[in-house]
């Protein structure tokens, strides 16, 4: 492809990304480095980078954004493998897309009141174990860590199983044949064959559950009950409770960066290992 | 077969663009509408969401739509991303009317982006209640839809003991069973501000009450009206503070839910009308405060909402008095009405010592 | 045998846990209660009569109906030539542009609303209109286009395109006629994606609202702040049962099972 073509077919995506977003974010940028007066401060920077208490709450979200990240790879995988290479009947082979892609269109306030008919100590879950008798008092789902992870895994396994299925039909089953015909046993065929050259499915999956749990705040807002903080609440908080803009500013700033820095790590270490194998 | 396909996603797509992008961005856009030639017949109002919207359209805006000509474009929010768009847009606002929550409405004044109130262009001023503007005696930038205030609610089948005060909360029967407000909410920093007065602190401090609420053994906390009633719905609560608006609409619902004045009384709060500073359109803006302070308006939202009324002559049944804020034989002047310019004070501080005490990191 | 049967079990227990809390919501939407509560009691259509009565809920039926479209339109149509390029080619500043197109993923949404809200306001006066919500909508739903295309343009072996242009087909032939047909999948990914996005998007879009058009989700966010009953189950039951009908018309045009393969 010529430069030109390139450039041409760049263009549109660069430049309402460049106008309607990297402009914005500059404006903000720029408050976030200011102060009353008008001359550049990092006031707020220091601000957040020297209090462990935002530090460990910035800590707290990217291990619960990771986690979930994690469960909804194992949780999407399943999914994918089990509806790509098990479902085999058309009419519920359909159903099971229904399932898996109607999630997505349900606004997140909502789904969290579902949440809350299922998780809740008087809710479904708790409900049938104590009349099970399998246990004596409600385990507390609702309003900790789990019910944020679990509602997040939720909303975002979709992301995650559609990224995976779309790289596992495609495929070549004659590559698992192959395998199998080389000795290899179901399960090393996967390990050594299928897992590899789904990897970038992985990625691309990973990657939006991340930056969609890092950034979440609905979800973790109506699951936590004012209970448990993360790093969108905050920001939302000094946005809309306190109105210190340039302080929320900061703290996304910081976030974002973090953000990248995961990111970062996570392309280096699956690109120069897996990938490679699965091209092999 | 397959081309077919393309080109009919193709057709459909390119007239999903046009129908969309193909007409003019907003003919009635109120901002360059401001700038370059008021139109008169429409005013933009913020307004909340939920019943609450739907009471303000029924008692307040189709009467003044119906009788003045004048058509209403409706912004629904709640106080706090009103507020964050008025700061937005100060020099031209797109917003002529602005509903706006105790609490916010003293910082709305402070960031001056409300008018002053020219009570002389209010129809019904004579009639009003004092506690109808919010501000100072000469310098008004609030005027109210009507009165309404934090309490305790709790849920008679499961609560034998019903608490009486806000210091019951720390009875052992309610544990895990409790809810009370973040400060996120109205009602949050005034009823901490209450328990660290009960516990003993001087006016603008609060750790006392912060350590004393850290003791509540509570199953969450809400963080809106909405929040509240979620929780008392589901039956995740079952006892602990709600508005009692709220409250009576549950127990309308068939919840067995009750609500308590308590010993200290009920912390009061009110909405309020305010004039956006820069509208253009100061005549439909006072026109509309006036259907808004009838006696009709302010009748209908009583009864809806279960709100105090600000106007003399209302006439309200039995059942809709008991439910005032202020129980049956009180007046606003009986609400616990917190200083909300102090609590503006110190918004920032104590909701980060919220954050750092109870939630932790 | 065994792990067979073990995996219908887990991947079919897997599945529920998708389904139940829409299960949830449906079964609530029909309540006879005047509360939510779970499961509900006996069998109602007053909630759905109560929100089809009330015109505004239609309108905003409509309103983000056009919203999402014209928004994965544009996000498909700027975006598949991105993939392509990002795909095909590797030049200078190239990992620039993979970031700076994901990176709307990774702020918390009300901060970009905010700083859109203070952006269109300072340069245009108007910050709410249906032009700027396309566009803070075309931002946020790009990165999902780009992410999902980019792997499939990666997954089509260039030998395949080389074939066609040998063949005699021109470079936009082969483009339109080979490769795009191949990406099918990822594309109908890709536009589901970036629909529900910006379906269910209020962060961004409560600032961008304009007075009288009122997104869905917005206009139920604001609802549950102030009220919940068992008509805002009925609304998101109704945007359910949109998504059955709009699988239903992907599976009609290209086929379900097909979503996810070539």
């Amino acid at each position: 492809m010529s430069k030109k073509t390139v450039l041409l077919l760049l263009a549109p995506s660069v430049l309402i990304l460049l106008g309607f977003f990297v402009l914005p974010l500059i404006v903000v940028l720029n408050n976030s480095i200011m102060d009353e007066t008008g001359s550049i401060t990092f006031h707020h920077y220091l601000q957040y980078f020297k209090d462990s208490h935002y530090l460990s709450i910035t800590w707290k979200s990217i291990k619960i954004s990771l986690l979930a990240t994690f469960i909804t790879l194992l949780i999407g995988y399943f999914i994918a493998y089990f509806t790509t290479r098990y479902i085999k009947s058309k009419k519920l082979k359909r159903v099971a897309y229904i399932v898996i892609i109607s999630p997505l269109f349900t606004s997140a306030v909502v789904r969290s009141f579902g949440w809350m008919v299922i998780l809740g100590n008087n809710g479904f879950i708790n409900n049938t174990l104590l009349a099970l008798g399998i246990i004596s008092e409600p385990i507390k789902l609702l309003y900790t860590e789990t019910g944020i992870i679990i509602g997040l895994v939720y909303i975002l396994a979709p992301f995650m199983i559609l990224s995976i299925t779309t790289v596992l039909e495609n495929i070549d089953s004659r590559l698992e044949e192959a395998a199998s015909d080389l000795g290899l046993g179901p399960f090393q065929t996967f390990l050594k064959v299928t897992l590899p050259l789904t990897v970038p499915g992985i990625l691309a999956g990973s990657v939006m559950v991340f930056s969609l749990a890092i950034s979440a705040y609905v979800t973790p807002a109506m699951l936590s009950g004012g209970k448990v903080q993360l790093i969108a609440t905050v920001i939302y908080e000094q946005m809309m409770q306190v109105f210190n803009y340039q302080f929320g500013s900061a703290v996304a700033f910081a976030v974002l960066i973090f953000s990248f820095l995961i990111i970062g790590l996570n392309h280096y270490l699956l690109r120069s290992d897996w990938v490679e194998e699965g091209r092999r | 077969m397959k081309k077919i396909h393309v080109y009919l996603i193709l057709f459909t797509a390119v007239l999903i663009v046009l129908s969309g992008c193909g007409k003019p961005i907003q003919p009635n856009n109120e901002a360059s509408g401001a700038k370059t030639d008021v139109k008169n017949d429409e005013i933009s109002i913020a307004i909340f969401g939920g019943d609450w919207g739907g009471a303000i359209k029924k008692h307040i805006i189709q009467p003044f739509e119906q009788e003045t000509g004048i058509k209403v474009n409706i912004i629904e929010g709640n106080s706090t991303t009103t507020f964050s768009r008025l700061l937005q847009e100060k020099s031209s606002p797109t917003i002529d009317i602005a509903l706006m929550d105790s609490g916010i409405s003293e910082l709305s004044n402070d960031e001056s982006v409300v008018e002053t109130i020219d009570k002389s262009k209010l129809k019904e001023n004579n009639s009003l209640l004092p506690e109808a503007f919010n501000g100072s005696e000469e310098k008004a930038y609030g005027v109210a839809l009507g009165y309404w205030g934090l309490g305790i609610v709790y849920n008679k089948d499961v609560i034998k003991n019903p608490p009486q005060s806000w210091k019951d909360f720390w009875n052992d029967e309610y544990k895990g069973k409790l809810t009370v407000p973040t400060p996120a909410t109205t009602g949050g920093l005034p009823l901490l501000m209450k328990i660290s007065e009960i516990e003993g602190n001087a006016k603008g401090a609060v750790d006392k009450g912060l350590d004393k609420m850290k003791e509540l053994d509570v199953v969450a906390y809400f963080d809106g009206s909405g929040a509240a009633t979620n929780l008392y719905q589901s039956g995740e609560a079952s006892v602990g503070a709600h508005y009692g608006g709220p409250t009576y609409v549950m127990k309308e619902q068939g919840l067995p839910l009750e609500f308590v004045i308590p010993e200290e009384g009920v912390l009061g709060a009110g909405s309020f009308w305010h004039v956006v500073k820069g509208t253009e359109k100061v005549e439909q803006v006072y026109s509309f405060l006036n259907y808004a302070t009838s006696k009709s308006a302010q009748e209908g939202i009583a009864n809806d909402l279960y709100l105090a009324p600000i106007h003399k002559d209302v006439d309200l049944d039995e059942k809709i008095l008991e439910r005032m804020p202020f129980g049956k034989d009180g007046s606003i002047q009986d609400l616990n009405m917190p200083d909300y310019n102090l609590i503006n004070e110190h918004r920032e501080e104590w909701n980060n010592l919220w954050n750092r005490e109870i939630i932790g990191g | 045998m065994i792990s067979k049967v073990a995996m219908w079990t887990i991947g079919s227990f897997l599945l529920l846990f998708l389904a139940f809390p829409l299960l949830v919501l449906i079964n609530v939407s029909f309540t006879e209660l005047n509360y939510l509560s779970f499961p509900g009691e006996g069998f109602t259509l007053k909630w759905y009569q109560k929100v089809f009565e009330d015109a505004s809920y239609i309108d905003s039926f409509l309103y983000s109906f056009k919203l999402s479209g014209v928004a994965t339109i544009c996000a498909i149509l700027i975006g598949i030539p991105a993939s392509y390029a990002l795909a095909r080619n590797n030049f200078k500043g190239k990992g620039f542009v993979m970031n700076l197109i994901s990176s709307p993923l990774l702020l918390p949404q009300i901060f970009l609303g905010l700083a859109l809200l203070q952006f269109f306001y300072y340069f245009t006066n108007s910050p709410q209109s249906f032009l700027a919500l396309v566009v803070a909508h075309i931002i946020i739903t790009l990165p999902y286009v780009v992410r999902t295309c980019v792997n499939s343009f990666i997954g089509i072996s260039p030998y395949i395109e080389e074939a066609g242009r040998d063949l005699g087909a021109g470079q936009w032939k082969t483009f339109f006629f080979v490769t795009l047909p191949l990406m099918k999948s990822s594309i109908v990914a890709a536009t589901l994606f970036s629909f529900a996005v910006s379906w269910i998007n209020v962060e961004v879009t409560i600032f961008l609202t304009s007075a009288d058009q009122m997104a869905l989700p917005v206009k139920m966010f604001n609802y549950v702040q102030y009220s919940i009953d068992p008509m805002i189950a009925a609304v998101s039951a109704i945007t359910i049962y949109i998504a059955f009908i709009l699988i239903l018309i992907i599976d009609m045009l290209v086929g379900i099972e097909n979503i996810a393969s070539k």
